[in-house]
């Protein structure tokens, strides 16, 4: 496959995704290319008028409560698995996996059982809770990845010039890994952002109505650009979640030689 | 008793991948087993097999089963034919230009599938690009139902695939020990020879891996088939959603949605044997 094949085939994997940036500016009542006019009439409506705003609030609030668990747990479980060998290691790593490879319908209904039994289906609290399970192993993988990545030397050095083990994993083995980790805290976040399926089996109006609950039956019944505009603004919110991610990574790889110097 | 820091590190992991993972999927299989109670659309009562018995031995049940077997075995097939070059295009990249590359690809999977199904209706539609470019060519004489025909349920799964297929495989490319293609090349042989001869057999488990992970992925496929297919191209995932939302039938909702687990079990057995 040659070099431009290849840019081509990305661009073409990318272009889906970003049509819904011209969509959302036609003028017109039906989903089409903008011809000369552009209108932010859709985006406007998407910005103002119920339920959108509200379900937009709604989105953004699950999901940094679903990346937030999904840190606080997961990365936690990464140290614990990482490390000297232990009995139930390779189990426990596949149980990590394990909401990759779940269906999210099953996820979705078993879940929605699970919540009718303990009354809390249409919570916002639980329905972030629900989704941090499937940001979980990303953050579990990303964090073993970095950890493993870490030179054992630097701790051992630190330990042999009097460093305790909790003074040389934060002086030495966290300042490697945190731009890893907080690139994890970026795709917990969007991947709960964007999260679909499992979201319209436990999404409630108007509590837990989410950006993907109020689009799902109107791209599949009533197709208008006011989708297209919903959608632009779930793909402009993602796009400045991978930005902020990204800078923040940067920013933490950046700083590290600094701190060790 | 002191409780070790691993165990309380790992702990609130398991709690919740116990709780979020292997509690609702044991409870899917309780409640598909579960009778109805036409007053409370997800009361669980007693024992049945019925709602399990819709699914494999009425004609209906079963042309579900072949069909969602059809669209994960087709998705996973053309996936791969596009992430297996790309793939191994890319594995060659090194840098800005790889990381960039990498990024693209990924964002398929980093954005909502809704946005993506927003660009695909109008990509695949009657006016769209691509019903306009096969009439200006000739291909076809009037636009094609892409948004309402199984190839449109295809085209939009595999493309929800191939960044993940194409991880797997860059994955597996960048195992093989870079020195035995030179090596090959280097003892006379062409760059065709040295590919079928050391790459493609080192590559194989791989490319294993990667269309039964396709197909896995693909027998949970709901926004294809949602959006872009006709009631007789629709899933287990879509008539589990159909019965719980449509019909209000959770228990017939759960047995259509356990049939998944050994359709996506067929992973293991699709894995084994000699590599």
């Amino acid at each position: 496959m040659t070099r431009t094949l290849v840019w081509l085939t990305l661009a073409a994997l990318a272009l889906p995704a970003l049509l819904t940036l011209p969509l959302a500016l036609s003028p017109g009542p039906v989903l089409a290319m903008p011809a000369g006019e552009l209108s932010l009439r859709w985006l406007r409506e998407v910005l103002s008028v119920t339920p959108w705003p509200r379900s937009l609030g709604t989105t953004v609030w699950v999901a940094a409560l679903a990346a937030l668990v999904a840190m606080a747990v997961g990365v936690p479980m990464a140290i614990g698995l990482e490390g000297r060998a232990f009995r139930g290691r390779a189990l426990l790593s596949l149980l990590v996996a394990l909401p990759l490879a779940v269906p999210g319908v099953l996820l979705g209904v078993g879940m929605l059982a699970l919540f009718q039994t303990l009354g809390v289906w249409g919570s916002p609290a639980a329905l972030g809770l629900a989704l941090a399970v499937p940001a979980l192993p990303v953050v579990v993988l990303l964090t073993r990845q970095a950890l493993r990545e870490v030179p054992p030397d630097l701790a051992l050095a630190a330990r042999g010039l009097g460093a305790t083990p909790t003074r040389a994993a934060l002086a030495v083995t966290l300042p490697l890994v945190a731009p890893t980790i907080a690139g994890a805290a970026g795709l917990a976040f969007l991947l709960a952002l964007n999260e679909a399926i499992v979201t319209q089996f436990l999404a409630r109006p108007p509590d837990s109505e989410t950006l993907a609950k109020v689009v799902w039956p109107k791209l599949r019944y009533s197709l208008s650009p006011a989708v297209a505009a919903a959608s632009a603004v779930l793909l402009l919110v993602t796009l400045v979640g991978v930005g902020v991610a990204l800078l923040g990574r940067a920013a933490l790889s950046g700083r590290h030689p600094r701190q060790s110097s | 008793m002191k409780i070790p820091v691993r165990t309380l590190l790992i702990a609130p992991g398991v709690l919740l991948l116990a709780a979020g993972v292997l509690l609702p999927a044991a409870l899917a299989v309780r409640v598909s087993l579960s009778g109805r109670d036409p007053a409370r659309f997800d009361a669980v009562a007693g024992w049945t097999l019925a709602h399990h018995a819709e699914v494999v031995a009425e004609p209906a049940g079963r042309a579900l089963v072949a069909r969602t077997l059809l669209v994960a075995g087709l998705s996973a097939s053309v996936a791969l034919a596009v992430a297996l070059p790309l793939a191994l295009a890319l594995a060659a990249w090194r840098g800005r230009a790889a990381r960039l590359g990498v990024g693209l690809l990924m964002l398929p999977k980093l954005v909502s599938v809704l946005v993506v199904a927003v660009g695909f209706l109008w990509l695949l539609g009657a006016d769209g690009p691509v019903n306009r470019a096969l009439l200006t060519l000739g291909a076809i004489g009037e636009a094609f139902p892409f948004t309402n025909h199984l190839i449109g349920v295809v085209l939009v799964e595999a493309y929800l695939l191939v960044p993940l297929l194409t991880l797997v495989l860059l994955d597996a490319r960048r195992r093989i020990d870079p020195t035995l293609v030179p090596a090959a090349r280097g003892l006379g042989a062409s760059a065709w020879a040295a590919f079928r001869g050391v790459t493609w057999p080192l590559l194989w488990p791989g490319v294993r891996l990667a269309w039964a992970l396709g197909f896995a992925w693909g027998c949970g496929a709901v926004v294809g088939p949602t959006f872009f297919g006709r009631p007789e191209d629709w899933t287990l995932a879509v008539e589990a959603q159909r019965q719980l939302f449509d019909r209000l039938h959770l228990q017939r909702g759960a047995a259509a949605a356990v049939w998944l687990l050994p359709a996506a079990g067929c992973v293991a057995l699709l894995t084994r044997g000699p590599r």
